[in-house]
């Protein structure tokens, strides 16, 4: 019995002996792994404003200058400057006090949800909504509607291209033809609005998506505008025409991948495409799924009656490869015509049933994504700091400007006098900065 | 105390912020519908999808009727017009055939005694075009008939306006924005042949499967008036009498079922006004209704008065009522409303929905006009239908893209309007819809509302009360 006893407690030893030794192992390896991790040093500028939100309203422009547009949500949009030149960011306009509405009791302009584009002469456009901002408790018919801006950086003004519609809402993505200068922009309810930049006239194309519509729309070099809708199809605006058509051509989609909430599961925005950008050189679109783990593929929409599409590879956060629970995709995806690459900033928030869903607020490492056209590959660019060693969480914009230079729009550490926000789960002070990665071009 | 003033407003702030981003509206990303049980609502495709639907840009559903058969037939506006049935027998959708040369069938299905369904054709009522912003555009005729315009502006504005106006013809380029708005109008009509009278013949058609391009098995019965759409129909089935109004010039016209004979009455309205909500649009009546005891055909016309056709004296009559408007006192601006829509009860009381938004109730015996309210800020009622149930079922609210249509129900037993919002169908991971236009309603044999969405994408909706 005594025998049996001691036998017993010798393989207990030896199995808590190689549980530790297990554990240690597993322990270091980890400890090596994140020591190893490669950093993605980037600098980071301040915006003087305190806007605590963006969503795509980020445009390097070929100028070498970087327009942000910033959202207060229930308060004003607000209209910044870049130039990479003087390292100086300025705050050029208050969007609802450039239009009139502070000072009048009704809700405001509050967002440019889109990302700004620019014409053959420099000029840049944008628009701005209201949608989701608010304030809840004012009048909803107070919004007098969203509006189409055009800013020429040459003498530095803003011109108020009129309302959309009164009353009217304002577009999320915006597009530009720039032969026959139409602005394009699809408004919260999916409805395709045209904006005739000679003739000033907007003109309503009909509902191409629904409520949760998707977030970037492009032109090709014939004119004609692209925007997907549930589940995963395509609607093509023919310029020719001049309406718009639902095509039958596919987006890729893989359904098992959880939607955006799952109490009431639905068709959202995880079937669509969440940002796309035209290629000049090719000809072609790059595009990112919204849902689907982040699908990098290219659309050819020459290649057939309806285009072709190519999956290229899943752009989401390496650490959910194999996984369900992969988190939407931001709005930070952008494609550098010149070097042929494509960044990304993917969510490191983990997809969580009945919680917040997006990547701002996330306190998680953010990485940055490559994927080299001219390879085919797909490269980590390494966890997210700067130069001065503070955390890059979430991104909502990108954009590329003329010489390489990666802009990013996203939350950054800072210090508790300068946080706008705070990251949800671990309270760590933040606020939106623009973010500069220069990357090493051959 | 100031302080604890400036806390407990915070809180209360901060509170009502909580409740309202916690709350389901706000989670599902501004969606309101008020429908209690959503698997009351559905939607039916226009035909196989991708196969032989009713085409994009085509498939806006602007007429729809329960036919003796207990089929639902609805005309579509857009690049091209169809006609299609719902077979409440194989719960599906599909397209009867495209009405050749013709883009819009706006409330303009009527039914005979027989089972034979007329279709008055026209142009897509949706259809944009460009405004002039001083008078003819190059390419452009002045279509004015000068005569009548200064009649007109004799007996409604001043001697100064007048005086103005007459120095502006011709000279420096039309000053008055209803000219150029008239001008456009007709301009846009000009070419246009005019819309058909078409039969067409269930029982030996209904049967057919049609592709998209495929045309409808239609007789073609001529044009009521030429350079005009039909914009609304009305029939007596026992006098076998189709009665039309035609869009842009407002004429009211006959259709003689045996006899195969048009007969243009004139006028509907006397004056051209541009009340709204459409920037485009005429102001004129888009809805007729026959009261069969009488024979007598109803609408609005001048002034905004209720107008009757009188079979017996030949003649269209006005009345002493009133379509209920939102009247403005104000200088130069003639103030009237008209009628969006009919629907007739099984006891024979008419019900109406206004450009402004108001339902009312008509009874053609005692000649009494109730106005029941408005559901809504918003103005018109696009469509309603009375339910087997009692209640009136209406969609209410502009063409707008943000502050889209609402299903409203009225109880005549109780009064007052049930707000029951937004049309959405939620059949995820399937299929998914939210309703933001309609223009057409009818009530199925069974109960069951339909509902016509019009739109560049466009399905049957279905609510079962």
């Amino acid at each position: 019995m005594e025998k049996n006893m001691s036998a017993h407690r010798k393989t207990a030893k030896n199995i808590s002996l190689i549980l530790l030794l297990t554990f240690s192992f597993i322990s270091c390896t980890a400890l090596y792994a994140a020591g190893e991790e490669k950093s993605c040093i980037v600098k980071t500028v301040d915006y003087p404003g305190k806007d605590p939100t963006m969503w795509d309203g980020l445009y390097a422009a070929s100028d070498g200058k970087v327009y942000t547009g910033l959202i207060t949500e229930g308060g004003s949009a607000h209209f910044y400057v870049y130039d990479p030149v003087k390292g100086a960011q300025r705050m050029l306009f208050d969007i609802a006090g450039f239009v009139g509405e502070r000072g009048t009791g009704r809700r405001p302009s509050s967002k440019i949800h889109c990302r700004p584009v620019e014409d053959k002469d420099g000029n840049i456009y944008f628009a701005t909504l209201n949608n989701g901002s608010g304030p809840a408790g004012v009048d909803f018919t107070s919004w007098m509607g969203g509006r189409w801006f055009k800013y020429d950086p040459k003498t530095e003004k803003l011109e108020d291209l009129g309302l959309i519609g009164y009353n009217e809402d304002g577009p999320y993505p915006v597009a530009i033809d720039r032969e026959r200068m139409y602005l394009f922009g699809i408004g919260f309810t999916g409805y395709l609005f045209r904006f005739d930049l000679k003739n000033r006239v907007t003109k309503n194309l009909g509902n191409v998506g629904q409520a949760d519509i998707c977030r970037g729309i492009f032109c090709d070099d014939e004119g004609n505008v692209y925007g997907s809708f549930p589940v995963a199809r395509v609607w093509k605006y023919d310029a020719k025409k001049e309406k718009a058509y639902d095509l039958s051509i596919r987006m890729p989609y893989d359904p098992s991948i959880f939607p955006t909430r799952l109490n009431d599961p639905g068709i959202d925005r995880t079937c669509d495409w969440r940002s796309i950008q035209w290629d000049p050189v090719e000809k072609v679109a790059y595009g990112v799924t919204c849902g689907s783990g982040s699908i990098l593929f290219k659309y050819d929409p020459h290649d057939g009656p309806e285009g072709k599409m190519t999956e290229l590879a899943k752009l989401c956060d390496k650490k959910f490869f194999g996984r369900k629970d992969i988190p939407y995709s931001t709005l930070a995806f952008a494609l550098d015509v010149k070097n042929r690459r494509i960044y990304y900033a993917p969510s490191a928030r983990p997809y969580t049933p009945g919680n917040y869903v997006e990547t701002f607020g996330n306190g998680e490492p953010h990485h940055l994504v490559m994927y080299d056209l001219k390879t085919n590959q797909r490269v980590e660019l390494g966890l997210l700091k700067d130069t001065e060693g503070r955390r890059v969480f979430g991104c909502e914009g990108a954009s590329v400007g003329p010489d390489g230079t990666l802009y990013l729009c996203g939350q950054v550490e800072t210090t508790p006098e300068k946080a706008t926000r705070h990251t949800r789960e671990t309270n760590i002070p933040i606020a939106l900065k623009l973010i500069i990665y220069k990357p090493q071009l051959n | 105390m100031a302080d604890f003033g400036k806390k407990v407003f915070i809180f209360c702030l901060v509170s009502c912020l909580l409740t309202a981003i916690a709350s389901p509206a706000f989670a599902r990303g501004g969606t309101k519908t008020n429908i209690k049980q959503l698997q009351r609502v559905d939607v039916r495709d226009l035909g196989y999808p991708m196969v032989n639907e009713i085409p994009n840009n085509s498939c806006a559903i602007t007429s729809l009727i329960t036919a003796s058969n207990g089929k639902i037939y609805g005309g579509t506006s857009g690049e091209y017009a169809y006609l299609f049935l719902f077979d409440p027998a194989i719960n599906k959708a599909r397209h009867l055939g495209r009405i050749k040369d013709q883009q819009g069938i706006h409330h303009s299905l009527v039914e005979d005694s027989k089972g034979c369904i007329y279709i008055g054709t026209g142009k897509d009522v949706w259809e944009e075009f460009e405004l002039s912003k001083y008078g003819p555009r190059p390419g452009q005729t002045d279509m004015m008939p000068w005569d009548d315009v200064m009649k007109i502006f004799e007996e409604n504005y001043s001697d100064h306006v007048l005086y103005e106006m007459k120095l502006s013809k011709g000279v420096m380029g039309w000053q008055y924005i209803d000219m150029i708005l008239w001008n456009d109008i007709k301009n846009y009509f000009k070419d246009y042949p005019g819309g058909h009278l078409y039969r067409y013949n269930p029982k030996t058609s209904d049967s057919k499967v049609k592709l998209q391009e495929m045309d409808c098995e239609l007789e073609d019965l001529g044009v009521p008036v030429p350079n005009n759409s039909i914009y609304a129909l009305a029939i007596n089935p026992q006098k076998e009498m189709i009665y039309g109004l035609s869009y842009p010039d407002g004429r009211f016209f006959t259709y003689d079922i045996a006899a195969k004979k048009f007969k243009d009455m004139g006028p509907i309205d006397e004056k051209i006004i541009f009340h709204g909500p459409e920037r485009q649009w005429r102001s004129l009546p888009r809805d007729l209704v026959c009261d069969t005891a009488t024979g007598r055909v109803y609408t609005s016309g001048t002034d905004g008065m209720i107008v009757y056709y009188c079979p017996d004296s030949n003649k269209i009559i006005s009345t002493d009522l009133k379509v209920p408007a939102d009247e403005y006192h104000a200088q130069s601006y003639i103030d009237y409303a008209v009628v969006d829509c009919f629907a007739k009860s099984p006891s024979g009381l008419i019900y109406g929905g206004s450009s402004d938004g108001y339902l009312f109730s008509f009874d053609p015996q005692r000649m009494e006009l109730v106005n029941l309210g408005k559901p809504r800020v918003s103005r018109r009622i696009r469509c309603l239908t009375v339910g087997n149930d009692g209640k009136v079922y209406m969609i209410a609210g502009e063409r707008s893209t943000s502050r889209v249509c609402q299903l409203y129900t009225y109880d005549p037993q109780k009064g007052g309007f049930e707000d029951l919002g937004l049309l959405v169908v939620d059949r995820s991971p399937y299929y998914s819809w939210r309703g933001y236009q309609f223009d057409s309603m009818t009530t199925g044999s069974d109960g069951t509302i339909y509902c016509g969405e019009s739109e560049r994408r466009s399905h049957l909706f279905l609510y079962i009360p």
